[in-house]
């Protein structure tokens, strides 16, 4: 405070001083032998580089689709993982992203003044286009993020099936945040705690540096716990490849039940062979999925009422709400530290009641929004447990389209496949140890 | 024989690896929580002495103190950023030999799988649809249970509707006056 | 050779539910189409955006020094020669507290002393300065900025775009007091401060730099 007051009128002195009238503006002086010079900014000279990751990001597309349902090579796409994650990981530095740029395109279709650059919106529709026909050929070695765990994936557990099923529901939750979010122009969460952007940045704040090092470690066990447990974007690729036209076969012909190939899954993809059942487990199937179906509605409504009580914690993640409450807080004496916001705000001399105003608006707003959140997690929830009573006939064991990254370990180890690529003589080769071993009668046929 | 010798020295090195990365990662994290709990640019002992200074300003002793400990703290910051970016790197590198050469130990010491043979007797599913189904079912209340905690936990100062509007008059006569 | 436990049922999908793929998968493209085409023609431009500060809106809170993702901030002061007063008495140079007009660091504002001060020239027994920032010194704290602000305002801070690395949400912008930070088009990534611009305008006539200068400012 003081030495503002002795700046000002230091000021005033040397205003007088030069003898400018008006006392506000000190005149840049006229020198003898001196230019002044102008201003340089540094030019900004990587314009043309997203419509080159855009071409980029199409090739590896492919290129990806190629050899994991053409060429089936394993090896391929562990090549074209590494590179995917020098280009738009460490080259590229991360962004804009698939998985980032959902919220972009849903915060241009709420906003109307909001520019969506061209390659952004491509960035967010091929993967989509691609896995409408291919499966989720973008996940296996395209993207920085899983491919990055692909490759920390040395030594992956199998996660117990049903926890999987259920861990995979947070993606949809995260999805539905993420979203709401970005379209409220809240902010861009999934940006904001991406894991792995600060290492290919190599530097960021540090807790998210830990964060992404916990999960790439935990990845080295668990396969890309980011991709199943967390990613918006990968909720999005698993619906769709529900619809897939063409997938990963894993046997080249007939399948041998030999199980290697869930064996090495590490992503809890593959689903078995399926049994004949009882007609009486039959009938209390059918019953079980008549209950859920009739769950489901009240599943939805509950939660969207139960969303409904989100108005004030989600509206504070809006910075009009927040200096809405920090000026409100100032005001009433509450034991705030004063912030350099409801400073400026004060200086700016725009009345209180309206930044109260917009803020329960705001507020308003996310009333209805949270209970759509939470008709979301109803639906979402419902979905699941629908699925999870459904039966469906398999023969032979097939990959699970919307589980699936197509990262071509189930066919590297399929024995049949190793036949046909010459590496054995016969599937016993690769399994006749324990075959023989735990089933020798039914072997010797 | 030299199959497995060549795994012991994939393994080791990536062991090796690890600890370094470890150690490496370790260093940058407490830098980092140095810097962050003391930023040298804020060090207090320099704006201290720059408040002796102001009021003894012919403390000769104190002028040369502070002109050595801005130099040094200076010298601080910039060293801590490039030592971050050097860590960084350094970092990056013991991460790249330790995932190769776990992936070529994992590859050379391939443990033979042995799945057990499906049984026709019991369907594999059926475990998996009712723990599911209880799982799904504990993180629905789990998500229920942080609504609510959030609801509960999350205070408001905001007036209410009916409040702003009545005395929204008073506060303008207030600024007024 | 014939598998064990070979496959219990070994019907054919359905017609139907491949019916129902196909179908989900044609309607799937075409929203898909449909919603693209209609962001594209409302919304998109081919142009690619920048973070950058207002200056009219900066307060120079410093949080633009510690917030950015890079650990060397991408944020930087810039000085507007053309607005500056060439003081003797810098704001943006001296500490409020200092005891002479000299570069010893007791005197100076810059924690990282980046901001030079040069002797121009002595005029009706006046002494002009001319002050630079030395950008590879500079944090982009923004001290000198505040300071500058009680004068002449001829300071401001700029996201540079050789350093920005152009994170989908700026960390700084979301720390950011004053929402200054705004997203602008590639073409024109920097803004200036009103009067700043007023002035360059004036000397467009005169100096290339001043027009190339110009061609880099967003117009809004």
């Amino acid at each position: 405070m003081n030495s503002t007051l002795r700046w000002a009128t230091l000021g005033v002195v040397a205003a007088v001083l030069t003898g400018s009238a008006a006392a506000e503006l000190i005149p840049t002086p006229s020198f003898s032998n001196h230019a002044v010079p102008t201003t340089r900014v540094p030019v900004a000279d990587d314009v043309i580089w997203p419509l080159v990751d855009v071409a980029i990001l199409a090739l590896a597309l492919g290129l990806a689709t190629y050899l994991a349902l053409v060429k089936r090579s394993r090896r391929g796409l562990v090549a074209l993982a590494v590179a995917s994650v020098l280009w738009f990981g460490f080259w590229r530095q991360g962004c804009v992203c698939p998985i980032g740029a959902t919220q972009n395109v849903a915060l241009a279709a709420c906003d109307s003044s909001y520019v969506l650059p061209v390659s952004v919106l491509a960035f967010f529709l091929l993967p989509l286009v691609v896995t409408l026909f291919f499966g989720r050929t973008f996940c296996a070695a395209v993207c920085p993020l899983g491919a990055v765990q692909e490759l920390a994936a040395v030594r992956p557990l199998q996660v117990p099936r049903w926890l999987d099923h259920a861990l995979g529901l947070i993606p949809y939750l995260y999805l539905g945040v993420a979203v709401m979010f970005a379209a409220t122009g809240t902010g861009f969460i999934v940006c904001r705690y991406d894991p792995f952007v600060a290492f290919f940045r190599l530097g960021g704040n540090t807790p998210m540096i830990v964060f992404g090092g916990c999960l790439l470690l935990l990845g080295i066990f668990v396969g890309r716990p980011y991709c199943r447990y967390l990613c918006p974007y990968g909720a999005i690729l698993r619906v769709l490849a529900k619809f897939s036209k063409w997938r990963v076969h894993i046997t080249p012909s007939e399948c041998i039940n030999c199980r290697l190939c869930e064996h090495v899954c590490p992503y809890g993809a593959i689903e078995p062979t399926t049994v004949e059942q009882p007609a009486a487990e039959r009938a209390q199937g059918r019953r079980r999925l008549q209950v859920m179906l009739a769950l489901a509605p009240v599943l939805i409504l509950t939660f969207g009422g139960l969303g409904t009580l989100l108005a004030t914690p989600l509206s504070q993640w809006h910075a009009t709400v927040r200096l809405a409450e920090q000026v409100r807080a100032e005001e009433l004496g509450v034991n705030a530290p004063p912030s350099d916001a409801a400073e400026a705000f004060r200086t700016s001399g725009q009345p209180a009641s309206e930044l109260y105003q917009s803020a329960l608006g705001l507020r308003d707003r996310f009333f209805w929004l949270g209970g759509a959140l939470g008709a979301w997690t109803g639906l979402v929830v419902s979905a699941k447990l629908i699925h999870l009573s459904v039966r469906r006939r398999r023969a032979g064991f097939q990959a699970d389209r919307a589980g699936c990254v197509s990262c071509g370990r189930c066919y590297w180890y399929c024995p049949v496949e190793q036949v046909r690529l010459g590496w054995i003589a016969q599937p016993a080769d690769a399994v006749a140890a324990q075959v023989n071993a735990e089933t020798p009668k039914e072997m010797s046929a | 024989m030299i199959a497995l010798g060549n795994h012991r020295t994939f393994a080791w090195t990536a062991l090796v690896a690890a600890t370094y990365s470890l150690v490496i990662c370790g260093l940058l994290i407490w830098d980092a929580a140095q810097r962050l709990a003391k930023p040298p640019l804020d060090e207090p002992a320099f704006v201290a002495l720059k408040q002796q200074l102001t009021k003894h300003p012919d403390d000769a002793e104190a002028r040369q103190a502070l002109r050595e400990l801005d130099i040094q703290l200076r010298g601080q910051f910039f060293h801590q950023q490039q030592f971050t970016k050097v860590g960084v790197y350094l970092l990056l590198g013991g991460v790249a030999v330790t995932l190769v050469a776990a992936r070529r130990a994992a590859v050379l010491h391939r443990r033979i799988p042995r799945p057990s043979l499906p049984s026709a007797a019991q369907d594999p599913e059926e475990p998996i649809r009712r723990w599911g189904v209880a799982a799904v079912g504990a993180i629905v209340l789990g998500v229920a249970a942080t609504i609510v905690l959030l609801h509960v936990t999350t205070p408001t100062l905001l007036p209410d509707d009916g409040d702003l509007r009545r005395p929204a008059t008073t506060t303008s006569d207030a600024e007024e006056n | 050779m014939s598998p064990p436990n070979s496959p219990v049922n070994s019907s054919k999908p359905p017609d139907r539910r491949q019916f129902l793929t196909d179908g989900a998968r044609w309607l799937s493209v075409a929203a898909l189409g449909a919603a693209g085409g209609a962001l594209a023609v409302q919304h998109s431009a081919s142009a690619e955006m920048r973070w950058q500060i207002d200056p009219n809106q900066c307060i120079a809170c410093t949080n633009c020094a510690t917030q950015c993702v890079l650990d060397e901030s991408a944020v930087k002061a810039v000085q507007c020669f053309d607005l500056c007063g060439y003081c003797e008495i810098c704001t943006g140079y001296f500490d409020p507290q200092y005891q002479k007009l000299d570069t010893a660091a007791e005197n100076q504002l810059c924690p990282t002393g980046a901001v030079v001060r040069i002797f121009v020239e002595e005029k009706a027994g006046q002494k002009f300065f001319e002050y630079t920032i030395d950008e590879l010194q500079c944090i982009g704290c923004g001290k000198c900025v505040k300071g500058c602000a009680l004068m002449n305002g001829s300071l401001y801070l700029q996201v540079f775009h050789d350093r920005c690395v152009n994170c989908n949400e700026c960390a700084i912008a979301v720390a950011c007091p004053t929402q200054a930070f705004v997203r602008v088009s590639a073409d024109r990534p920097y803004r200036m401060k009103r009067l700043a611009k007023q002035l360059i305008e004036q000397k467009a006539g005169k100096s290339s730099e001043a027009r190339s200068l110009l061609e880099q400012v967003d117009p809004s």
